[in-house]
């Protein structure tokens, strides 16, 4: 071979590569395949859907040692579906309601007034689907103040509970919060104070094995021998870094002032609670926007790690206001908010659970007296749809901010096509008490499956 | 006395013409006796001084001396062939032995070439102990170096002289062995008979034939062996005692046999010809029952072996001396400079094994690795071997569909590592960037003989991030493809049997890895067909061997058929311009921005294509021209299916990963780089260490992330499932496990039949499925009904499916554990290591699940296989004579020429 025809071979090669480097570069494959995810959309038949209710105002009734009911609360659940009592001690008081059919539209929520010598307020409190992971922020067990927890199992497995429970001064070691057993369709009380003693802010978190469950805090106040003060705190499912709490009524001067002269009444104060369950400290920014006119406020504090912070939201106008708090680590909060009736001397706060943001159908049940509030977290414009008393309402969310809403009483459903909070914040007569508006834990009807 | 009484037998059938002449020189040598000529040439024969008897051409030697001596009263037969020439004197030595020594029943003359009249043809016969015939001198000069024998187990038939006492007693020469050692077994049964026999090196005749060229003609050397093996087999078994018959039989079949295989193995002619040979002799049980009878009836004496058999140190002197003629043969061909694996390549081995075990510490005394695109293998071998061939495999919720080339592939090579299949992963990972060294050094052979430009190439192949993030995101594929490119490459250039084995081999090895480069091999092999080597394209046969049935599955569309092998992983590989860098995803560097790492990846690619370009116009070496082309078809592959989804996995969409494809043109690129960076005697001092340490820093993120533990490959347990799945599948095999994964749009579900899925059980039928497998659907419904409180039979429906066990991917507090512990039937187990398991309670023990394998698959690939590696077998010893390559700087530039 010349050394020509060899440079000629070499050149061919070359011009090879360049152009196939060049097509790569500059040419779009004519070729197409067919592989796509192979996906499916499977609707499960007979669904059910079951929605876990507390139950009555629970506390020691007389001088017994055994929790009990204390009242009679009233429950409203969607028509058609089926309540099923659970077992407490010797009695029954919560109850399960399961809906078959639109699952979607399941909700359920109890309310009730009580007055008696240890327990006076006002609580209206969602039921919820049952969760294996749930954190419950609020309460005390300080004097005078009770804290009751109520975990419930509407199913038919035994559920396994791990308790913990994290106070002022870090994460409380309690003798016997591990390995609680609830049996199937039943509800276990037991006093937070057993667990931390004179714990001024405590905050738990429940992780159940086995059957799901639901949790709730009820929290009672005596001062001196006046009880004023009720309310029945939901779980949130997780920390996270984003938290709405869509209504937050301040109350006035006029309402409260006279009121808190009294170093007892000191926790009729709004405040928020946090808790940053990780390893590291939270930069938070609490940002409280008023609905209507007036100036959004922002607070920028950090929260240590482990244990619980009550920060006083002091020198609030009154109204109503949306907190929004963003975090850089996943943390737990609830707000709290007093009431105080000079005219009648009643006395009352609401613990508001922070309201997850969702897409979707969001239902809840409220009462008389009730007003709905829609939060917006995203940076994206929200289109809700609101059917309250038989009349459909359409509104948009701006971003970030949030829209408060006259309901009349009794099923609120609220379709969002972006993620928005909704809540309701109730002012009965007897006192005041907030709810959330859950969607269900999964479109039942429209399964997303992947195969492989 | 000899000559009083002399009867001399000509017999003549090849070279009539020759027996005037023969006559004269009786006459001259003034032989007393009549002369008797039997003519067995089947033509009419005047000759005069002589008695002519004309018989049937088949007629044999032994038979033609009876019909010569029958009417004729003398005492001694001189045996002459027609292609005899006499020399002077040579019977009254034969005859002065015979009349001298009464106790000599037989003699023979020392036998020269008629061609060549200095050289021994035949002087006097023998044996070794296992019966094979040996001459004692052959083809030797004559130096009167074996004219101090005498006494020998034998002499030829030409020219013998035997004592008619003899011949009648015996019955001449067994009719078994008309061609082949026919005077052998007659002199040996002499010797059993009480007589001895002599050579007489003083007698001295020249012949020109052997007996069987004689009796036949010229044959074909197969022939030959085979006449001999006939002739050794009944020699054996006539002489052999009759109980130990049977075990001779056995021994002569199942002996030549294996000598037949080692031939075969060594690339020989006819290796068989001895075992067809042997077989005729063994079965022809009549003609030794007739010798063997003639043996008894006159055998009284045991041989004295000692003194008349081949000793076998004798016999090994002789063989090597065999070889040596061979080998010196080969050597003589064979002029063309090769690349050396000299004693710094053996060093920069040793280096790159140390960087090898230091990089990737991580994975050694791991019982298996896992993460990115690998999964553990199975852990029996056998698991391994089940794939092989299997048209029936779990993934996909279980899937038919044509037998997997690849899985084949690590079930073929998991046999070397049968006490543990894991560890062939292991050691993989482990020895990828040793042997990427070697490969790539051996690889450059393919266009340069100069070991500085093979060190450049192999130390550059071993750091290349093609390499280094295929082993980081576990593609045991792209692994394997890049270890077999360069060797490729080498053996497709070579032009012998073995490199062609080779070839064939890495070729499948390649295909069945990565199908993306199949244009890539059918490419190199039309190029090697077409530039002097037509046999290469049956190079192509093991690789179609391995994948026809995907071939033909694939034919509806085609471009699945390129998809990636193994467990498919979504690959992050940019497309377009980017695709320039060369890297098989975006480049990255420590310190530096994205951009900047891509100009600098880019840098290196222009650098290599400068320096190549160089080495096409400079060192004109058209090889390094072929190379680039291939490189060219490589993008072409990329450039057609790069941005394309070909496989699905995890619910994810998956495209090709082109690491193998980049190596291909890396390969073009780094060799031409190396070419023009050698030949530069002064600066290559300087320039190779820089081009190498250049390609280590580019590649230094990748390179490291196993030593760093970023890479997706960290040590694993063997089994994929829970452990408690595995004991309960182990003692009850056949269940399957439904594994749940919930995901943010919905579920993933997945069906693992007993200990899991391994890596042997991907197939690319099921991985580039376009619809749902037969059983997806039934699983997606049970799944989604899990996961709520519903309504559906949820326990007989996974009791359909044989679902034994449900596991979910997610923690103990996720949703769906209550709602899969409200279905009746299920039995929470516990959290495992790898999620919530339930166990389902039914009746029955599940069928096992057959993988259903394709025999015909199985037959074409094990015999297409067994050639290619028996011709891949090497069959020449090292080199011993060094042949001129460009180390010399004078020799470089005639060398180059000289190549092609």
């Amino acid at each position: 071979m010349s050394v020509l025809s060899k440079i000629t071979v070499g050149a061919v090669g070359l011009a090879a590569l360049g152009v196939a480097g060049y097509a790569v570069a500059f040419i779009p494959s004519p070729l197409s395949s067919d592989v796509a995810p192979l996906t499916t959309v499977i609707a499960p038949a007979a669904v059910t859907r079951s929605i876990v209710c507390a139950g009555n105002v629970v506390g020691y009734v007389g001088d017994s040692a055994e929790i009990s009911a204390a009242g009679s609360a009233t429950q409203m659940s969607t028509p058609g579906s089926d309540s099923r009592g659970l077992a407490m001690a010797d009695s029954m008081n919560g109850s399960v309601v399961t809906l078959t059919g639109d699952s979607l539209l399941g909700a359920a929520t109890e309310y009730d007034a009580v007055q008696t010598e240890s327990v006076a307020g006002f609580l209206a409190t969602e039921c919820g689907d049952a969760l294996n992971e749930q954190w419950l922020v609020g309460g005390s067990t300080m004097t005078g103040r009770d804290t009751i927890l109520t975990i419930s199992n509407g199913s038919d497995v035994e559920a396994r509970v791990d308790i913990d429970i994290w106070g002022s001064r870090g994460m409380i070691d309690a003798p016997g919060s591990r390995g609680i057993v609830v049996a199937p369709m039943s509800q276990r009380s037991y006093s937070v104070a057993g667990f931390a003693p004179d714990e001024p802010s405590p905050a738990l978190r429940l992780t159940s094995s086995g059957a799901a469950v639901w949790a709730t805090l009820q929290t009672t106040a005596v001062r001196g021998l006046v009880p004023g003060g009720l309310d029945r705190i939901g779980p949130v499912s997780a920390p996270t870094t984003s938290l709405t709490f869509p209504i937050v009524r301040i109350p006035g001067e006029d309402s409260i002032g006279a009121a808190l002269i009294d170093p007892g009444y000191a926790d009729i104060m709004a405040a928020i609670r946090f808790l940053a369950p990780g390893e590291s400290d939270a930069a938070v920014s609490i940002t409280l926007d008023p609905v209507g006119d007036g100036d959004s406020l922002t607070i920028a504090t950090t929260i240590g790690a482990g244990s619980t912070l009550d920060i006083p939201l002091s020198d609030l106008d009154a109204g109503d206001w949306s907190v929004t708090i963003d975090s850089d680590q996943p943390l737990v909060a609830a707000v709290r908010v007093g009431f105080h009736d000079p005219r009648n001397g009643i006395t009352d706060i609401a613990w508001a659970s922070a309201a997850p943001a969702q897409t979707g159908i969001a239902a809840l049940f409220v009462p008389a007296g009730a007003v709905l509030g829609l939060s917006n977290p995203t940076t994206n414009d929200v289109t809700v749809t609101i059917l309250s008393g038989g009349e459909t309402v359409e509104v948009v969310i701006p971003a970030r901010g949030a829209r408060v809403l006259p309901v009349t009483a009794g099923l609120v459903t609220v379709t969002s096509t972006g993620n928005v909070s909704t809540a309701a914040f109730v002012s009965a007569p007897e006192g005041i008490a907030t709810l959330r508006g859950l969607t269900a834990p999964i479109d039942a009807a429209n399964i997303v499956i992947v195969s492989g | 006395m000899i000559r009083d009484s002399l009867a001399i037998v000509v017999v003549s059938r090849r070279l009539p013409e020759r027996l005037p002449q023969l006559v004269k020189e009786l006459t001259a040598d003034s032989v007393p006796g009549a002369i008797t000529v039997v003519n067995l040439t089947g033509d009419n024969l005047a000759l005069s001084g002589c008695t002519v008897l004309t018989a049937a051409r088949t007629l044999s030697l032994s038979h033609a001396v009876d019909r010569a001596i029958a009417d004729s009263g003398a005492e001694n037969i001189w045996i002459v062939r027609d292609d005899t020439r006499i020399r002077p004197g040579a019977f009254a030595a034969l005859a002065s032995v015979l009349d001298t020594s009464p106790s000599v029943g037989i003699v023979g003359p020392k036998q020269m070439d008629v061609d060549s009249p200095a050289m021994i043809r035949e002087m006097g016969e023998s044996m070794t102990r296992t019966g094979f015939a040996v001459h004692l001198a052959e083809r030797e000069l004559d130096q009167a170096q074996y004219d101090r024998a005498s006494d020998v187990l034998a002499v030829g038939e030409a020219g013998m002289l035997v004592r008619r006492e003899v011949w009648t007693t015996l019955g001449g020469f067994d009719p078994a062995l008309p061609g082949v050692d026919g005077a052998l077994d007659f002199c040996y049964r002499a010797h059993r008979a009480g007589w001895r026999v002599e050579v007489v090196p003083t007698a001295v005749i020249e012949t020109q034939f052997t007996s069987l060229e004689a009796l036949a003609g010229t044959l074909l050397d197969r022939r030959i062996v085979r006449e001999e093996a006939r002739s050794r087999a009944h020699r054996i078994l006539a002489a052999g005692a009759a109980l130990a018959q049977p075990f001779l039989a056995v021994g002569l079949v199942i002996g030549s046999l294996v000598r037949g295989i080692g031939r075969f193995v060594q690339k020989r002619r006819s290796p068989f010809a001895e075992w067809r040979g042997t077989m005729a002799g063994v079965f022809d049980v009549r003609a030794v029952g007739r010798a063997h009878r003639a043996h008894r009836r006159t055998g009284t004496v045991p041989i004295d072996g000692s003194r008349l058999f081949v000793s076998a140190s004798e016999l090994r002197h002789r063989r090597g001396i065999q070889n040596d003629e061979r080998r010196a043969l080969l050597e003589s061909a064979d002029d063309t400079p090769r690349l050396r694996f000299g004693v710094a390549a053996l060093w920069w081995t040793g280096f790159a094994a140390l960087a090898g075990i230091i990089l990737n510490n991580r994975f050694l005394g791991a019982t298996a690795l896992s993460g990115g695109s690998l999964i553990p293998m199975p852990s029996t071998v056998d698991d391994a071997w089940a794939a092989i061939g299997a048209t029936w495999s779990e993934v996909a919720s279980g899937f038919s569909g044509a037998p997997d080339g690849f899985a084949a592939l690590l079930g073929i090579l998991s046999s070397a590592f049968w006490w543990h299949p894991n560890t062939l992963i292991i050691t993989l990972f482990v020895a990828a960037i040793p042997a990427s060294f070697v490969a790539g050094y051996v690889g450059a052979g393919a266009v340069t003989s100069n070991p500085r430009a093979a060190l450049i190439v192999g130390a550059g192949w071993a750091l290349l991030p093609t390499l280094h993030i295929a082993a980081n995101e576990g593609r045991i594929t792209a692994v394997l493809a890049h270890i077999a490119l360069p060797l490729f490459a080498r053996a497709i250039a070579g032009s012998s049997i073995v490199a062609l084995g080779w070839a064939s081999l890495l070729a499948a090895v390649l295909w069945v890895s990565v199908p993306a480069l199949a244009p890539v091999v059918v490419g190199a092999i039309i190029i090697r067909a077409l530039t002097g080597q037509p046999g290469a394209l049956v190079a192509l046969a093991p690789a179609l061997a391995f994948e026809w049935p995907r071939l033909i599955e694939t034919l509806s569309n085609p471009v699945l058929y390129f998809a990636d092998r193994g467990v498919p992983f979504v690959t992050t590989a940019p497309t377009g311009l980017l695709s320039l860098t060369l890297w098989p995803t975006t480049p990255s560097l420590p310190f530096l921005s994205a951009d900047i790492a891509v100009l600098v990846a880019f840098a290196l690619v222009a650098t290599c294509a400068a320096l190549t370009v160089i080495a096409v116009l400079v060192a004109d070496n058209p090889r390094v021209g072929a190379l680039l082309a291939l490189g060219g078809v490589a993008l072409v592959v990329w450039f057609a299916l790069g941005a394309l989804p070909l496989s699905t996995a995890e619910g994810v969409a998956v495209g090709l990963f082109p690491g193998p494809l980049y190596d291909v043109v890396w390969f073009g690129l780094i060799t031409g780089a190396a070419i023009t960076i050698a030949s530069a005697r002064i600066v290559s001092a300087v320039l190779a260490p820089t081009v190498v340490t250049a390609i280590a820093l580019i590649g230094v993120v990748p390179l490291t992330a196993a030593f760093a533990g970023t890479s997706l490959v960290t040590p694993s347990t063997v089994r994929t499932l829970p452990a408690y799945v595995e004991a309960e599948t182990a003692a009850v095999p056949g269940g399957a496990t439904l594994v749940v994964t919930p995901t943010p749009e919905g579920l993933r579900t997945e069906l693992q039949r007993d200990g899991g899925v391994t890596l042997v059980d991907w197939s690319a039928a099921a991985a580039t499925r376009v619809a749902l497998g037969p059983n997806e659907f039934a699983i997606a419904e049970i799944a989604a009904n899990l996961i709520v409180e519903s309504g559906f039979d949820v326990s007989a429906a996974l009791a359909e499916q044989q679902i034994r066990f449900v596991l979910l991917e997610a923690k103990p507090t996720a949703t769906e554990v209550s709602s899969i512990s409200s279905h009746a039937g299920l039995t929470a187990v516990g959290t495992t290591d790898r999620g919530i398991l339930w166990r389902v309670s039914v009746d029955g023990t599940p069928t096992v699940a057959d993988r259903d394998s394709d025999l015909v698959y199985l037959g074409i690939l094990g015999s297409v296989g067994l050639i290619a590696v028996v011709a891949a077998v090497p069959t020449s010893l090292p080199r011993r004579r060094v042949v001129p390559d460009d180390d010399f700087p004078v020799a470089e530039s005639e060398d180059d020429d000289e190549r092609s």
